[in-house]
């Protein structure tokens, strides 16, 4: 009978450790390089960037070093750029993140701290941000009825996201973590926002958390992934660096949501070397997010993804197209 | 007999310097290839892209106000941060 109580016990230990194993070692998938794109069909080069974003049958590429949206339809044929050098009303001084909402264009003007507004492709206003005490103008920002979210910390109201509508009414929301000082408590609250549905999903870029909120900004959870062995061995190697009031290691660098899951362009340690070639697909359910697998993308360094139906698009500067199964 | 111990002596000293011989060369061997290996990793470390980006940081009315820097293999910059092998500094 005490032998059946101990192969019991044992089995249960087994079973434990497996299941734990399993969520803390993801299967990692290769993906297949399907091919490379670095020259337009205008014969002008890609060369920097920084965003890309998929919306009815087309991609948007935010070229930091052109200052340009380049548009180009589902083959990753050339249809059009947005946008040049400059400081004028829709010149742009630094192409970085971007949204699409329907015939609507958002590009972040780096340069100039805002939002340039282009419908149908042509220039229409600038949203400017005067009154923001630090916009994280690298991270993703999003939509959702009418109203942009955005990762903006303020110490004074406590808050790392706002909501602002077309009358500019801003709504400050969202988890402020503190750090020893007032710089580094803002810059290490920047996050990529998405939107999921009716939630707005917030991402941490240099800790491993994800949080969720509704629209009027209330917090309906948090997901921690920092046990995901990955992960785990990157905080423990960042965490031993030296560190300033004003640097940090950045672990997620970009974001994407296709269907129900959540893609975080993560930074990790490959033979002491810190890589950006890994991708960390995180299914969403209702309220809840479940890590499904890894994707590794090669050898090159990504810093921007885009995901479809069947393929991921990822920028190292230029374009590369991967199969997604 | 004398002839024979001569023989068998030029074969033990003939069998000692070959001996020594191959020790020496077996020696001089790993550090000749351990010194290509060195060599061939600090030609790889200078032949490593490497890259450095500044940016001037601004003040409040935009007037310059210093700036950050770093170097690494992999570079990019905005208005107020570098960021290099994912280490990322602000103004």
């Amino acid at each position: 009978m005490k032998k059946i109580k101990y192969i019991s016990v044992l089995l249960y230990a087994l079973l434990v450790y497996a299941c734990t194993n399993k969520i803390n070692s993801p299967e990692e998938v290769s993906l297949q390089k399907i091919s490379e794109i670095a020259q337009l069909s205008d014969t002008t080069f890609i060369s920097d960037v920084r965003s890309i974003y998929y919306n009815k049958n087309k991609f948007y590429l935010s070229d930091y070093k052109r200052n340009q949206i380049i548009i180009l339809d589902q083959k990753l044929k050339f249809i059009n750029t947005i946008g040049n050098t400059g400081n004028g009303p829709g010149e742009l001084n630094g192409a970085s993140q971007l949204y699409v909402d329907n015939d609507t264009l958002y590009v972040i003007n780096d340069g100039k701290n805002a939002i340039e507004v282009f419908i149908n492709e042509k220039y229409t206003n600038t949203i400017l941000f005067p009154n923001m005490n630090h916009l994280a103008s690298t991270k993703r920002f999003s939509k959702y009825k009418g109203k942009i979210y955005i990762s903006n910390v303020s110490s004074n109201n406590n808050s790392s996201i706002v909501s602002f509508d077309s009358q500019d009414r801003m709504i400050p929301f969202g988890v402020l973590h503190k750090y020893n000082t007032p710089k580094e408590t803002i810059i290490k609250n920047e996050k990529h926002i998405l939107t999921y549905k009716d939630k707005i999903i917030s991402i941490s870029d240099n800790v491993p958390k994800i949080e969720m909120y509704d629209a009027k900004g209330i917090l309906i959870t948090e997901f921690d992934y920092g046990d995901v062995n990955l992960i785990k061995e990157f905080m423990t190697f960042t965490n031993k660096q030296k560190s300033a009031e004003n640097s940090y290691f950045v672990l997620v660098s970009d974001a994407y949501i296709f269907a129900d899951n959540l893609y975080l362009m993560i930074l990790s340690l490959e033979n002491n070397k810190v890589k950006s070639n890994k991708i960390l697909e995180i299914k969403i359910n209702d309220n809840a997010f479940k890590i499904n697998r890894i994707l590794n993308l090669g050898d090159d360094w990504y810093q921007s993804i885009c995901i479809t139906n069947n393929q991921l698009i990822a920028s190292n500067g230029t374009i590369t197209v991967f199969s997604l199964k | 007999m004398k002839k024979i111990i001569g023989v068998l002596g030029v074969a033990v000293i003939a069998v000692a310097m070959f001996l020594t011989t191959n020790v020496v060369n077996k020696t001089s061997s790993d550090i000749s290839l351990m010194s290509l290996v060195t060599i061939n990793e600090a030609n790889a470390e200078a032949n490593a892209t490497s890259c450095t980006v500044t940016t001037t940081c601004m003040n409040s009315i935009g007037d310059p106000n210093g700036s950050v820097s770093c170097t690494g293999a992999k570079c990019s910059r905005t208005w107020n941060s570098v960021t290099c092998d994912g280490s990322k500094t602000t103004c």
